[in-house]
């Protein structure tokens, strides 16, 4: 005989009382795991879009509103195995006309990717042959063929925003032909798991539409000759990590100057080299680099006028010292020409005005003068001034003066005949010459600062120059520089950890069925109370017996958590089934796949086994304590009620005084405080509650409190007999009606006060975005009469730098959410969406410590990009580096979830080359007008908008289906809670089934022996009920005002129906259960 | 040679038992004095209520004294510790109780080795013993059966067997005849009788029954707390 032999006799024994308590421990475990094994399936279901969206990319290059030679990618060799691919990536907006020529179909957001045959190298293609593509043909991938409704052969048309070198927000940048049109034949609908067809550089809730045409094709469409824009990377032999490393440094070597856009021109007869750039000025890093010793900074003046003589339309050059050779104008002097001087009939001395435009943010133009005084006069023209003119579009290439088409205000009348003979003489050769300093102060822009950069022909040598430009310029300050996409793509890491997510969601589920678990197994012990005090009797130790008791637990909480994991992926495939349908709002649109690691079922194991054993310590840990003569006796352990009560009183007086302060001191706090302070304070409530339950139930076991007046009354006294229990019941019914209340209560209504300002939907009527940006203001005449956008429109425009989708429909880790600038300013005056934290959009206006102050919707900020308020996160610019964003204030439930908003200001700053305005949100008093008009007049911009009810709805989906989800499964527990109560009514009443019989004998009928066990357990459901309801209701007063939300009515309708319902049945067929049968036998027994 | 000693005497023992918030704390025994020596067999005797268990609770050290000392074979009890208690329960006191409470999963066997389960596993010795105490007490054809398969007598005379498997000084019985029958509490009276004189056994038995009682060596009686 041994202690293990013990053990083992009594699980054999006590087999059938030990089932309940099998079944809790599986339950757990199998919640547990299966919440685990989400996780995994989160995980697998990221890792597999990641391989269809990278195939093999390993590293790539990708830029935003700049262009390479596409040949850059031969440049690079990266070993035997390796492949680099140029790319062309553009934003497409596209349309399906029917046979009758009206659009049948549209899709917005599309990218239209140019390719060459390279491409195919990173697909994991079948047969390694690729498809077929000719020129006017597209390889679609199976959403845009869905979308459009195409098929092989099918015509389709999409339109680009026109490529351009110079950005259209530039001064002197033309801003017309915005737009091309193509027209595409499909050639094939292609695979996504051997074709890349859902190919995509960064991760998203959805696949992308995607559009695939051969590179060349683009390129002429768009006029960007052998340009591209990204750059794929894969070798065999490197890791994603090193491959971009070495990548990297290959780029330093081989990347050439027209690769940023910049080109050397010599002309040996005028002794000149020239370093320009077709995005017209150069920007200070590039100048710094080059390090010439001439400079000049070239512009165009719309009026030189001295006194009444005017000259129109001229160029004017800021030159550096010993630009000109012996004269140097400084400060506001001019040395301006002889051809001036004899058209203005000035001289040495005399003051000239220059009257030029400066651009605004959204290409409003402003006229400004200033007067200079003539410092010197030169001959018209001198060898190398021509080419000081840079290539403006629309002017260049104009054979007469009359038909330039600058990007600025152009009046042609204004154009005489000696204008005209100027420039077909002399073309662009400045008329005046001001010195570099003052041409900056006046016309440099966030582009650049200078025009031209030139060096002295006789003096040194192409090469030279280009050496030491790309001895001190890093490609990657204008984004030439590989990535890693692969590393983090693979891991599978998501935005948020959904094993740990999903073990919170069913939490009290796992709680519900603990308690249970345990209920269950004290009850076996308790039927064991006798014998465990024999054994204490005779000289077991408390703790000897305690171990015999918990080795057993041990083994029920071992076997149960084994089959608990093995049920936990029936529990997963379920919640699996469920999000991929009814719960699918939980994860946006993704589809997600079932996978179960090994190591994750033994985890899941293993907690279930921890909790499991835990709670059965919990409840075997007193029992051990009682003295052995009162077990032997059969008798409860039981405390001393009298200064358990007042203890218990005193504790319920502390936490309800304290609610009650916590709530007065929350009541001016703001968001999350107030939020959590009030939640904590409901808390406080229900712990006094349970208190107060507890010193009662004492009361009245030691015969005070009710009165013995009615069968009521007796019932009610029974529920003191067993205060455990009834204290457990009255606990798990009120922690779940407190729960599921408090909960119910952050359902968001997106229609509640949607025409609000304070609404999450800002007041707005629609949301739009646009394919190609918008370079007007849309709020000023001028911007309308532009975009011939009839009638009035108010609305706010963002610019946008394009990121990760890091809004709630995204599973995906973020780390580059999408950038929105916007004219803090507008959101001011309109009082526009609410703060959680932070005091306002005035606060974008308020850089600290040099980082860019940043607004995030809540959500974002603390699930996606996990930041809290005053955190500062580093974002890619424009130059390659990265610049520090602060995040200043968070949003309560708003549309502009997923997106950081920076001040415009601040944003032209990091993204000078960034144009336009691409996001806009759209004040209407008659939506249906508004987006018809809208959508007409922008119809080539692929504006697409979005009623804001509509944005909102689909972001607070996802927070309404966790909720649901929590619900869904606290229903589920509190289904477990009452079936306890069940349990309690059928363990009490066998218990006392002699006691219950001599009633019987004395002339009780059945039914009132039901009423009397009804009475005394359906009070216990009224506490619970009572208890959870008033905390909750505390917990969630100050969310009540929040936008969209409210009080949950029909919520509380249907838990406080659904318990009461449930409650009583258990009650009621634990009860007969009990009561069958003759229960004078029991008497006799007695 | 027998050690003179005594082996239990309490000195001025009390227990009361606290009542309702404001009701007089309740006196079971009030200064009780008591020796009992070694080898000798008492009966403690009284009407209900006159604490008799109690009494015999403060012995067996599942109870402690709310007054006096009580001191079992020179060490005074009062100043040991659970464990210790527990230890001396388990070695120097055998228990009877009423009812047998027999672990119902275990075999007569296995139950009456039960004791030695607690501060190790049972020895071969044990076992040894155990069959013939067994055997001696005429359940030696019933060694693998469990305590369903008994009848009354034969689950109480295992328990007799259990409280002695540790060779205890003392057998402390609180009415183990009181279940039984009078022919069935005869031969257990007789048993008891006959295991005090062959195992050198000091026996007290709480009874309400005049010829337990009447077998014992000497008879206590109680009133109100205080021996008669």
């Amino acid at each position: 005989m041994t202690r293990l032999g013990l053990i083992l006799a009594s699980l054999r024994h006590h087999a059938r009382a030990h089932v309940g308590t099998l079944l809790g421990a599986v339950v757990a475990a199998a919640v547990l795991t299966g919440s685990l094994v989400v996780g995994d399936s989160v995980k697998r279901t990221l890792q597999d879009q990641a391989k269809q969206r990278l195939g093999h990319v390993q590293a790539a290059v990708e830029l935003h509103d700049r262009f390479f030679r596409d040949d850059l990618a031969a440049r690079l060799n990266l070993g035997d195995q390796s492949a680099v691919a140029p790319i062309l990536r553009l934003n497409a907006a596209g349309y399906r006309e029917n046979e009758n020529g009206q659009v049948a179909a549209r899709a917005n957001n599309i990218q239209l990717i140019g390719i060459n045959d390279t491409f195919w190298r990173f697909a994991y293609l079948k047969a390694n042959r690729p498809p077929a593509l000719e020129e006017g043909e597209a390889l679609i991938n199976p959403r845009l063929a869905k979308q459009l409704g195409l098929k092989a052969g099918d015509e389709f048309r999409l339109r680009i925003a026109k490529p351009s070198v110079l950005p259209r927000d530039a001064p002197l940048s033309v801003a017309e032909d915005l737009t091309v049109r193509l027209r595409l034949t499909v050639a094939k609908e292609i695979s996504p798991d051997s074709e890349l067809a859902n190919f995509n550089l960064r991760p998203g809730a959805t696949a992308p539409y995607n559009v695939f045409v051969p590179l060349s094709w683009l390129q002429e469409e768009a006029e960007l000759p052998e340009r591209a824009n990204g750059l794929l990377a894969w070798a065999a032999q490197s890791t994603p990590e090193q491959l971009a490393a070495q990548a990297n440094a290959q780029l330093q070597d081989v990347w050439q100057l027209a690769d940023a856009e910049l080109e050397l021109l010599e002309n040996e007869e005028d002794d000149v080299i020239d370093l320009r750039t077709d995005r017209i000025f150069l920007d200070a890093q590039t100048l710094k680099a080059a390090n010439g010793p001439l400079t000049a900074l070239t512009y165009i003046a719309n009026n030189l006028h001295h006194g009444t003589n005017a000259t129109p339309y001229s160029m004017i050059t800021g030159v550096s010292s010993n630009f000109l050779g012996h004269i140097t104008p400084t400060g506001d002097n001019m040395v301006i020409t002889e051809w001036l001087a004899n058209d203005l009939q000035v001289k040495s001395g005399d003051q000239i005005t220059v009257d030029y435009y400066v651009l605004g943010l959204n290409r409003q133009l402003e006229e400004r003068p200033h007067t200079f005084t003539v410092s010197g006069i030169l001959d018209t023209e001198q060898p190398g001034w021509r080419e000081l003119m840079p290539n403006f579009p629309g002017i260049v290439d104009r054979d007469n003066l009359r038909d330039w088409n600058p990007g600025i205000d152009f009046d042609s009348g204004r154009v005489r005949d000696q204008d005209e003979d100027y420039w077909k003489k002399h073309r662009g050769t400045p008329k005046a010459f001001i010195a570099l300093e003052t041409g900056q102060k006046l016309w440099a822009n966030r582009y650049g600062e200078a025009t031209t950069m030139r060096f002295r022909f006789n003096a040194t040598n192409r090469n030279e120059i280009e050496a030491a430009i790309r001895e001190k310029f890093d490609p990657a300050q204008i984004g030439l520089r590989f990535r890693d996409v692969r590393t983090e793509a693979v891991t599978g890491d998501s935005a948020n950890d959904f094993g740990g997510l999903f073990i919170g969601l069913s939490f009290f589920l796992v709680l519900a069925a603990l308690i249970l678990m345990g209920l269950l197994f004290v009850f076996g012990v308790e039927q064991r109370a006798p014998q465990i005090g024999t054994l204490l009797a005779i000289g077991f130790t408390g703790k000897t017996v305690r171990n015999l008791l918990l080795a057993e637990g041990f083994v029920l909480a071992l076997l149960g958590a084994g089959l608990g994991a093995w049920a936990g992926l029936g529990y997963t495939r379920v919640l699996v089934d469920l999000l991929n349908s009814d719960w699918g709002g939980a994860i946006g649109k993704g589809n997600i796949i079932y996978e179960a690691q090994p190591q994750t079922i033994v985890y899941g194991m293993i907690s279930g086994l921890a909790v499991a054993l835990f709670t059965i310590w919990l409840t075997v840990r007193k029992l051990a304590q009682t003295q052995a003569i009162t077990l032997i006796q059969g008798a409860p352990a039981t405390t001393d009620t009298t200064r358990a009560g007042r203890k218990a009183l005193l504790t319920a007086v502390v936490c309800a005084a304290g609610a009650i302060g916590l709530g007065l001191a929350m009541k001016d706090a703001q968001g999350q405080m107030k939020a959590g302070g009030f939640f904590g304070a409901g808390m406080l409530m229900l712990v006094s509650c349970l208190c107060v339950c507890h010193a009662w139930l004492g009361k009245m076991a030691t015969g005070g409190g009710a009165s013995f007046a009615t069968l009521g009354a007796m019932g009610w006294r029974g529920s003191a007999r067993r205060r455990g229990r009834s204290l457990a019941c009255i606990g798990l019914l009120a922690c779940g009606v407190f729960l599921l209340v408090a909960v119910g209560a952050f359902r968001l209504d997106p229609n509640d006060g949607a025409q609000e300002r304070w609404s999450g939907t800002g007041g707005f009527a629609f949301f739009g975005q646009s394919d190609v940006p918008v370079l007007y203001d849309l709020n000023t005449e001028k911007g309308r009469d532009e975009m011939a956008v009839n009638g009035d429109v108010s609305l706010v425009q963002m610019r946008v730098r394009e990121g990760d989708d890091a809004s709630c429909l995204n599973l995906n880790q973020t780390r580059e959410p999408r950038l929105l600038g916007v004219d803090p300013q507008q959101l001011i005056d309109r009082e526009a969406f609410t703060f959680a934290k932070g005091e306002g959009w005035g606060l974008l206006n308020e850089p600290e410590d040099g980082a860019v102050p940043a607004v995030v919707d809540m959500n974002t900020g603390m699930w996606a990009l996990h930041v809290k308020v005053g955190e500062v996160m580093d974002y890619p610019n424009e130059a390659g580096g990265t610049f520090p964003i602060r995040i200043v204030g968070f949003l309560a439930n708003s549309m502009l979830q997923g997106d950081l908003i920076i001040s415009e200001q601040n944003f032209v700053k990091q993204f000078p080359s960034a144009s336009g305005y691409r996001a806009f949100l759209i004040d209407s008093d008659d939506p249906q007008a508004t987006e018809e008009e809208l959508s007409f007049a922008l119809e080539d911009y692929g504006l697409e908008l979005t009623p804001a009810t509509r944005r909102l709805a689909e972001f607070s989906q996802v927070q309404n289906t966790y909720l649901d989800i929590f619900q869904a499964l606290g229903g589920l527990a509190l289904l477990l809670g009452s079936i306890g109560l069940g349990v309690v009514v059928l363990r009490n009443v066998l218990e006392r089934r002699g006691e219950l019989a001599l009633l019987q004998a004395v002339g009780f009928r059945k039914g009132s022996l039901h009423w009397l066990v009804l009475a005394e357990h359906g009070g216990l459901l009224a506490l619970g009920l009572v208890g959870g309801v008033v905390s909750a209701l505390l917990a969630v007063a100050p969310s009540l005002t929040g936008p969209g939300q409210g009080l949950p009515v029909d919520l509380l309708k249907w838990i406080i129906g659904g318990i009461l319902v449930s409650g009583i049945f258990w009650t009621w067929l634990a009860s007969v259960a009990a009561l069958r049968g003759r229960m004078l036998t029991a008497l006799r027994s007695e | 040679m027998t050690d003179p000693s005594p082996l239990l005497k309490l000195e001025n023992v009390s227990r009361e038992f606290p009542s309702a918030e404001g009701d007089q704390p309740l006196h079971v025994l009030r200064g009780l004095s008591l020796e009992v020596a070694r080898g000798e067999s008492v009966a403690v005797v009284g009407p209900s209520g006159c604490g008799k268990s109690t009494l015999l609770n403060l012995i067996g050290t599942l109870d402690q004294p709310t007054g006096g000392t009580l001191t079992f074979d020179g060490r005074e009890l009062g100043g040991l510790d659970d464990t210790e208690l527990a230890a001396l329960r388990n070695r120097e006191m055998g228990f009877i109780f009423q009812s047998h409470h027999l672990l119902p999963q275990c075999t007569v066997m296995e139950n009456v080795l039960v004791p030695t389960l607690a501060h190790r596993s049972a020895t071969p010795d044990d076992e040894a013993r155990a069959r013939r105490l067994l055997e001696r007490v005429g359940l030696g054809e019933r060694l693998a059966h469990r305590p369903g398969q008994l009848s009354g007598g034969e689950r109480q005379r295992a328990a007799v067997v259990r409280a002695l498997i540790n060779e205890p000084q003392l057998l402390l019985a609180d009415e183990p005849t009181g279940a039984l029958d009078e022919a069935t509490a005869d031969k257990l009276g007789q048993l008891l009788v006959e295991l005090n004189a062959e195992e050198n056994l000091t026996l007290i038995t709480v009874t309400h029954s005049p010829d337990l009682a009447a077998r014992m060596a000497r008879t206590v009686k109680l009133a109100e707390g205080q021996i008669a």
